[in-house]
């Protein structure tokens, strides 16, 4: 998927894939450590709150409960109504969150009520016997035997107002004989407002609840005493509410989710501290929104930051990754029209600096330098070649000129045939082979191997059939004209070059041949009978390189149709490519098979022969025959 | 023409016909209730407000008693015409000389329970032996004293009130409880169900017909057809509170709020819920029973309890002479 995309877009992608988890990663423990230093911080304030809330309800609720604890511990059992009323009115008029207070005295004294409570800044006592006896605040500290504080109830022919109240059971000194039961009543309505006070940070709202759950302050006021935590946990699905419901009225502080509040209008916490003196649970249930405000902004700003950081990132990263590769481009444009062969292109501009890319750069064009300065040389060369090529082509044809082949000019017919050929392994060879007349019966054959090849052989080779043509006139039989060269090319010969030859005579009238040899293979002679015989070999050194006192020479008698077969020993020594050699004795075996026929057809046929064993091998030797027939004698 | 004019004085006629009927024949009697308002009179309520006993002839004031109030006080005194109150109490009254009759079995189902907080390891009855129990003072502690009693069972008595204050803060072991009630009550104040033991008296032997409406036999033989009228009514009533519970509902907390009870509005929604398979069988518990119907053999093992009880008097009438509905 990726391995098409350039180096540029690539190096983005990556480093930004890459940098971007690195980013990511960064925000996640950024924020996670945030928001739970945000969180215990802000369960930390919440909880303090509401603890403070709680403590300053219990600082009143402490002190209504120790004004008629001191007032039930003052009672007499023989206090006149007056004297009650006269405590009842201390307990209403120095306590302003006290509503009314009431002396109730137990059936079995008399079925009766002494109630004080304010009105419109005055404090008016009623008298009655309603079923006080099945109400919570006389029975509760009757049958405890303890003060207690009620769950919230309406007042009915009293103040008629939802309250609470603190009742105190008196009982005579030394026996737990019931005196009465004195009372404070604080109206919920106060308590709301001091709620409400003590919510200074305005966030969230608070509520209050009794020992028992039953909602004493609350904002939603149908609530206010008919509902308790745990009916409203059930009734609006909220199971959490319950558990800290339950940890409430045991006295517990804590901090939670709360669930989705109807107040809030949204998922909110909660946080709640008991109020020691009543077991009641003070709590404050703030939206998440409202909680979370500084979390949300650091999850804002977090994203904020994490996306401003990926720009930058994406920019930075393009810049880099182009300047980077905006060089590596521009080289590539350039190799490439260099490879496309404009060798003399422009050079492109350097980037700055020093770094892998420049000297890259510096590399590419010193390469380039040099190539066209091999190009340069390679182009001499070249020319310089051409030139020797082309004189050596000279130089072939100026040898071969030097090699007769007016053969059907030579011949005379009945008499004699003559044909030869010289194959050069090289451009020019350093073999030889000439036939001339040396009067009207004699014809002159020569056949040599310079022992070098290549230009100096063809030289030297020219110069020996220069020096033979010059030297060998008609008087000198084979021996006496080898001879005589021979003493020529030694005395002019510089150089350590020699050659083989074999010089002989046809005496076309006595039919014979008469050859001298210095260091050259002998020659066949192929019979009408298919005999093909080597000539005797006579011993005699290479010529060129000293001056060799007198080589001798040998004759054979010729029959009409002989054919004398004349080679080098680039023909026996032809080599394959297994390097095996032709041989002479198959050389002698492919002539008999050839028979006396034309030499011509005889050296063609031979060739072919050759060809055939070298298969493609290059060719090592130059291959130099000179094939002559007799046809019958001269008369 | 003639004929459509006709028509319409026929019509006109029956109108007021009806009309006075309803309105200048509706007997004006009054029913006392042995308890606060809450959903435990509901068919009483959606009777009366839907105007089902307006139907029947019957224009009805409903008074509740407080909660130390025995209503055949008010009763046997001529103050109210009707009284409702457990099937166990008329027993007791009548057997103690006051005329009453039973003219009408509303709740058929027992769901009286003894509860008690778990950590207080009261299991069974005879754990209950010495413990502080909470009563009600209204005649129907009477079923439970009766328990005590007949298995020889001291306890340290409480009276009960409408609240389950003394029991939340640890004043008394046990409290009495109705399953639709007390129990949803405590639940209501944070105490979950494995956090209490439950003794159901129907379990113990003692699960009988609870609410039922009484009035004196000398009323019931002036006029049965008025006694019957106010017993289906009231029947309708609940009937009509099955199917319409949120109007049902709406009557109850009418009455709770005008009263200022604190009292839960969900807690009155299950009330209404748990009591409604005791008043109209849903076959599940037990066998079908005709709505307002006492079974012969209810009636007694309701006896056979009582006799042993400190409270039956030497009159114990048979069920021919008690339980007049449909008669």
């Amino acid at each position: 998927m990726f391995y098409k995309l350039k180096i540029a877009p690539k190096l983005i992608l990556f480093l930004l894939m890459g940098c971007t988890l690195v980013l990511i990663a960064m925000s996640y423990v950024n924020y996670t450590v945030g928001k739970d230093l945000m969180y215990e911080d802000m369960v930390a304030q919440t909880t303090y709150m509401v603890s403070n809330t709680a403590n300053s309800i219990d600082t009143v609720q402490n002190g209504i409960s120790k004004v008629v604890l001191y007032a039930s511990s003052n009672y007499k059992s023989n206090y006149s109504d007056s004297q009650i009323k006269a405590m009842l009115s201390n307990i209403i008029k120095y306590n302003p969150e006290v509503q009314g207070s009431c002396f109730a005295y137990p059936p079995d004294i008399k079925k009766s009520t002494i109630y004080g409570y304010r009105k419109e800044s005055k404090i008016i006592f009623s008298e009655n016997n309603l079923d006080y006896l099945t109400s919570d605040w006389f029975t509760l500290p009757r049958d405890m035997e303890s003060p207690v504080w009620t769950d919230p109830y309406y007042d009915f022919g009293g103040s008629e107002m939802l309250m609470v109240t603190y009742s105190v059971p008196i009982y005579a000194e030394n026996s737990n004989r019931l005196l009465g039961v004195i009372t404070a009543d604080v109206a919920l309505d106060w308590i709301s407002s001091m709620l409400t006070n003590l919510n200074e940070s305005d966030s969230g709202y608070n509520f209050l609840i009794s020992n028992q759950g039953a909602i004493i302050s609350h904002p939603k006021k149908d609530w206010v005493m008919n509902e308790s935590i745990f009916s409203i946990a059930d009734s609006k699905g909220l199971p959490l509410l319950r558990e800290h419901g339950k940890n409430m009225i045991d006295g517990v502080r804590d901090f939670g989710y709360y669930g989705y509040s109807d107040v809030n209008k949204s998922n909110s916490h909660i946080a709640y501290a008991p109020i020691k003196s009543t077991g009641w649970s003070v709590a404050n249930v703030v939206s998440d929104n409202e909680l979370f405000s500084g979390i949300f902004l650091l999850n804002k700003f977090v994203i904020f930051v994490g996306f401003s950081g990926f720009l930058l990132l994406m920019i930075i990263l393009y810049l880099i990754a182009t300047s980077i590769t905006k060089p590596i481009t521009q080289l590539e444009a350039a190799a490439r029209e260099f490879a496309n062969g404009n060798l003399e292109c422009e050079r492109m501009s350097m980037p700055k600096g020093e770094n892998e890319i420049t000297s890259l750069i510096n590399e590419f064009y010193k390469m380039k330098d040099n190539i066209l300065e091999q190009i340069n040389v390679i182009k001499k060369t070249t020319a310089e070649k051409e030139r020797i090529e082309r004189e050596l082509d000279i130089a072939a044809s100026i040898q071969q000129s030097l090699i007769p082949k007016n053969f059907e000019e030579f011949n005379e017919e009945n008499i004699f045939s003559i044909y030869g050929v010289l194959n050069p392994a090289r451009a020019v060879g350093g073999d030889l082979y000439d036939f001339f007349k040396l009067s009207d019966n004699k014809v002159g054959l020569m056949i040599g191997d310079v022992s070098d090849k290549g230009v100096p052989a063809a030289l030297f080779m020219s110069v020996v059939s220069t020096v033979t043509k010059v030297l060998w006139n008609d008087g000198m039989s084979p021996s006496e004209a080898l001879t005589l060269v021979n003493k020529e090319i030694t005395r002019s010969n510089n150089t350590n070059m020699f050659v083989t030859l074999l010089f002989g005579i046809i005496d076309l009238a006595e039919a014979t041949f008469t050859y001298s040899i210095a260091g050259h293979p002998a020659p066949y002679v192929i019979s009408r009978n298919n005999s093909v015989v080597q000539v005797q070999q006579i011993k005699g050194a290479v010529a060129g390189v000293f001056d060799f006192k007198k080589y001798s020479e040998n004759t054979v008698k010729l029959n009409d149709g002989d054919v004398i077969f004349m080679f080098t020993d680039g023909v026996d020594e032809c080599m394959n490519a297994d390097n095996q050699l032709f041989g002479q004795k198959r050389l002698a075996s492919n002539l008999a098979e050839i028979g006396t026929v034309a030499p011509n057809i005889i050296v063609e046929q031979l060739v072919n022969v050759l060809k055939e064993h070298a298969g493609g091998a290059q060719q090592s030797d130059d291959i130099t025959i000179l094939c002559f027939r007799f046809e019958g004698k001269k008369v | 023409m003639i004929l459509r004019k006709y028509n319409l004085v026929f019509i006109l006629i029956v109108m007021i016909l009806f009309v006075s009927s309803s309105a200048f024949a509706a007997k004006s009697v009054t029913l006392l209730l042995h308890w606060l308002p809450q959903s435990q009179f509901a068919g009483y309520y959606v009777a009366k407000d839907m105007g089902i006993y307006k139907k029947y002839g019957l224009d009805v004031t409903i008074k509740h008693a407080a909660v130390n109030e025995d209503p055949f006080v008010a009763l046997v005194n001529g103050k109210v015409d009707f009284a409702v109150s457990f099937l166990a109490n008329g027993i007791i009254c009548r057997s103690n000389g006051s005329k009453i009759v039973d003219i009408g079995q509303i709740v058929n189902g027992s769901n009286t329970l003894l509860i008690s907080r778990e950590s207080s390891h009261i299991k069974k009855l005879s754990d209950i032996k010495n413990k502080k129990v909470g009563i009600w003072n209204n005649g129907v502690g009477q079923l439970f004293l009766t328990l005590f009693h007949n298995n020889n069972i001291a306890i340290k008595r409480y009276d009960q009130s409408s609240t389950m204050s003394l029991f939340l803060n640890k004043g008394i072991d046990v409290c009495s409880a109705m399953s639709y009630n007390e129990y949803h009550m405590l639940y209501y104040a944070g105490l979950d169900n494995d956090e209490l033991n439950i003794i159901k008296l129907k379990d113990l032997g003692y699960g009988v017909p609870e609410d039922a409406i009484f009035c004196l036999e000398s009323m019931w033989k002036k006029d049965s057809a008025l006694a019957k009228a106010i017993t289906d009514a009231t029947i309708q009533g609940w009937v009509y509170a099955k199917t319409h519970p949120a109007e049902a509902n709406r009557s109850v907390m009418k009455r709770v709020r005008a009263a200022k009870r604190p009292v839960s509005e969900y807690h009155m929604r299950y009330m209404l819920n748990a009591i409604m398979p005791s008043i109209i069988s849903d076959g599940k518990n037990k066998k079908y029973w005709k709505p307002g119907m006492l079974s012969k053999e209810d009636y007694n093992k309701c006896v056979s309890i009582l006799k042993k009880s400190p409270f039956i008097g030497n009159d114990v009438p048979e069920y021919e002479l008690f339980f007049k509905y449909g008669k």
